[in-house]
């Protein structure tokens, strides 16, 4: 797994490679709070690249967006996300929770 | 039928996954079901980690994967402690999402995208999980 982080004006764009498992999520969580502890909360994670994601990434995703909403500070968007992938998210019900763009430049446009 | 044995940890996760998708491949499913299967034997897996094992590098995970005419069986055995699925609580899906306690949520997914989850247990030879899904 492979995280590139991308500066933008607005926000910061993480283009993540690879699987989302219970063996990559905690570097994936812990590379998202390094990047908040920054003060840079407006984040725009693309999924075009990822080949899998479990319920423990999926529920790592969940817990950043409701400690945002809990603060009424910063925003996750997903981009790209591949359609098996959002078929599960579908399943589990958080597709109506998270917020989604088709692509990463109309994810950044949000901000 | 094919048979792997992975060292119960969570890096295994990746290959069993690979070993996984090609069986399930082999016998035919088409990409959302291969997807589904690979979902609900990983969170099997990371179940066994977590719950059964209680920590990484306590065990192994042996698996077989039997075809049949009509469907695929993905059959894990693990040494450690009893998993009964009972006592894991059920995901939460009436709370209003924002403050909704997230749980369970493996479990759901593997009863979700397979068609039969048999949970198994004995003294002698520990914890048996057959997750079935039938060709269409």
């Amino acid at each position: 797994m492979e995280i590139i982080i991308t500066e933008e004006q607005k926000c910061d764009v993480l283009k993540i490679i690879g699987r989302i498992d219970s063996y990559t999520t905690q570097n994936i969580k812990d590379a998202i709070q390094a990047l908040i502890d920054d003060g840079r909360n407006n984040l725009v994670m693309e999924l075009s690249n990822v080949k899998y994601l479990s319920s423990s990434g999926i529920l790592m995703f969940v817990n950043i967006h409701k400690q945002f909403l809990k603060n009424k500070n910063g925003k996750l968007i997903f981009s790209n996300v591949p359609e098996l992938i959002y078929s599960n998210i579908k399943l589990a019900g958080f597709d109506k929770l998270l917020e989604f763009a088709d692509d990463t430049t109309t994810a950044i446009g949000r901000f | 039928m094919a048979k792997k044995t992975f060292p119960g940890n969570f890096k295994s996760l990746e290959l069993i996954s690979k070993f996984i998708v090609t069986q399930a491949q082999q016998a035919g499913f088409e990409p959302k079901d291969v997807y589904a299967i690979q979902t609900a034997v990983d969170e099997a897996c990371s179940n066994i980690i977590d719950h059964a094992y209680g920590g990484e590098d306590l065990g192994n995970i042996a698996i077989k994967v039997k075809e049949t005419d009509s469907a695929i069986h993905i059959i894990l055995k693990d040494k450690g402690k009893e998993f009964d699925p009972d006592d894991v609580p059920k995901p939460d899906i009436e709370s209003p999402l924002e403050i909704r306690k997230e749980r369970g949520l493996g479990i759901f997914f593997m009863r979700k995208l397979m068609d039969k989850v048999i949970f198994e247990f004995s003294k002698e030879k520990g914890n048996k999980l057959t997750l079935i899904k039938n060709k269409r």
